[in-house]
């Protein structure tokens, strides 16, 4: 997988998890483009490190994380979202995505990162705490509830729509 | 599984533009190599790479509707067009507005890109009107006696076209059904995005890939058509990423400079690698005495290019950003 070419099929093919993971971060999918792109430039710029690493795939996900952390304070400080976000079309799943991200953005910034990390991503608890910076206590009881106010705000989003 | 963690794993079926991973790379290292160039700091490498990595993607075409500009709905809205209702308040939808009255376009059209926070508040204000009952025949409202907007609004597979009619019959119209209602919320809205604006600068220019063949030959000057004789007045109007920041109009000699300037910048064939929406731009108008207007887009922060829609110069001169910021200063 070391070189140009073994990046760009590691690329091209994490590429769609990678944007779909950052757009339930996000909730925007420009915002989720720009996210996973720096994220995989970064992971070209350390390519030898990352395609070497135990799993690669976590390595990367961590950066988008990261860099989903660190854009997110530069967004704070530019115009704030006043709309809400692209939901991609192309099959029957548009209302049902458009449903999801809306709960998605009515949760607490913590619990949306703690929901898409544990029940999106798939990190352990251990893997999500050392994302997000916090205890695994923290991690467990933020995903939780957040899970619950998500099935509630999907429900209200469903029921809506 | 309950609902909610299936719709989570449903999102894999989101479809999602293909990546040009060698363009990344490419990028990536011209990027880093200039970054190391101007700046020992590993800021300005993060900075630059980050800016191009931007515009990999957004050099897709969109799909299935291609780059057509979008056109004035005619009388009524095309038969089978999706329901309003299908709408998504789309971060990157384009809105186009049209006033028609005595089916002659009375105002507009004028185009509104999706970070305008205007086109968000139309689209989700479309999309809060619910159909409640089929309704069909006219219900009194003769619709070729009254002034109604058109709105045509393009999202990246498809193209919704609606109608408004704020008078005496206020309805919403796609096509397939209609709504009536006694107010409609989307009129003053649809009102407002064809206000006059500071000269055109409701929308953020487009970034149209340039036009210029590589193998023509040289060209000098972006602005080649803009001469300084005879222009009267510059409008500049500056945005951040989408939304419209500041505008100025200039008559004096900064006006004259300005014009001068954007003349001294030379044409490259260099591709786009501008994201659409974080970087500051510049949009100039020169107006000439005639009235005929000349726009052209200034873009600079980690991404400077000249363009004038039809060709694109890869470098914007401190000079010229200077006096464009100057301007809108003193507007």
């Amino acid at each position: 997988m070391d070189g140009a070419e073994g990046f760009d099929e590691f690329a091209a093919t994490r590429w769609p998890g990678l944007v779909r993971a950052a757009w339930l971060l996000t909730a925007d999918w420009q915002r989720a483009e720009d996210v996973a792109q720096v994220a995989l430039t970064k992971a070209w710029r350390h390519w030898r490190r990352v395609c070497t690493a135990d799993d690669p795939d976590r390595y990367v996900r961590r950066i988008v994380v990261n860099e989903f952390l660190r854009a997110r304070r530069r967004w704070r400080e530019e115009a704030p979202l006043t709309g809400d976000g692209v939901v991609p079309s192309g099959d029957d799943g548009v209302a049902e995505r458009d449903a999801l991200v809306r709960a998605l953005r009515r949760l607490p910034p913590g619990q949306r990162l703690a929901v898409v990390l544990r029940h999106y991503l798939d990190l352990s608890e251990a893997d999500a705490a050392a994302a997000m910076g916090c205890a695994e206590g923290t991690v467990k009881s933020q995903a939780s509830r957040g899970l619950a106010r998500l099935r509630d705000e999907y429900g209200v989003e469903r029921t809506e729509a | 599984m309950d609902d909610v963690l299936n719709a989570l794993r449903r999102v894999d079926s989101a479809p999602v533009r293909p990546l040009d991973t060698a363009a990344l790379r490419e990028r990536a290292a011209r990027n880093a190599r200039r970054g190391r160039l101007a700046t020992a700091g590993g800021a300005a490498l993060a900075v630059a790479a980050a800016a191009a990595a931007f515009a990999i993607v957004r050099q897709e075409p969109r799909p299935v509707v291609p780059a057509t500009p979008l056109a004035c709905p005619g009388e009524r809205p095309p038969a089978g067009v999706g329901p309003a209702d299908a709408m998504v308040s789309d971060g990157a939808i384009e809105v186009l507005v049209c006033e028609r009255t005595f089916r002659t376009a009375a105002r507009g059209p004028v185009t509104l890109r999706g970070g305008d926070p205007l086109a968000r508040r139309i689209v989700t204000a479309l999309r809060a009107v619910r159909r409640e009952d089929q309704v069909s025949g006219l219900h009194g409202c003769m619709l070729d006696l009254i002034g109604d907007y058109g709105v045509a609004l393009r999202y990246d597979d498809h193209v919704e076209v609606v109608t408004v009619n704020p008078d005496g019959c206020a309805g919403i119209d796609n096509g397939t059904w209609r709504t009536i209602y006694p107010k409609v919320s989307v009129a003053p809205l649809l009102d407002e995005a064809l206000a006059p604006t500071a000269h055109g600068c409701r929308a953020r220019p487009a970034l149209a890939e340039p036009s210029w063949p590589a193998s023509a030959p040289y060209v000098p000057g972006p602005v080649d058509t803009m001469v300084p004789d005879g222009t009267v007045a510059v409008h500049v109007c500056r945005y951040q990423g989408y939304l419209l920041a500041a505008t100025a109009t200039v008559t004096d000699s900064t006006a004259t400079r300005i014009v001068d300037g954007l003349n001294a910048v030379g044409l490259s064939h260099g591709a786009r690698d501008c994201s659409n929406t974080s970087e500051t731009l510049y949009n100039v108008l020169a107006e000439r005495a005639d009235g005929s207007v000349t726009t052209v887009a200034v873009s600079h922060d980690g991404c400077r290019y000249v363009t004038n829609g039809t060709r694109l110069g890869s470098d914007a001169p401190d000079a010229l950003l200077d006096l464009l910021a100057e301007a809108v200063t003193q507007g």
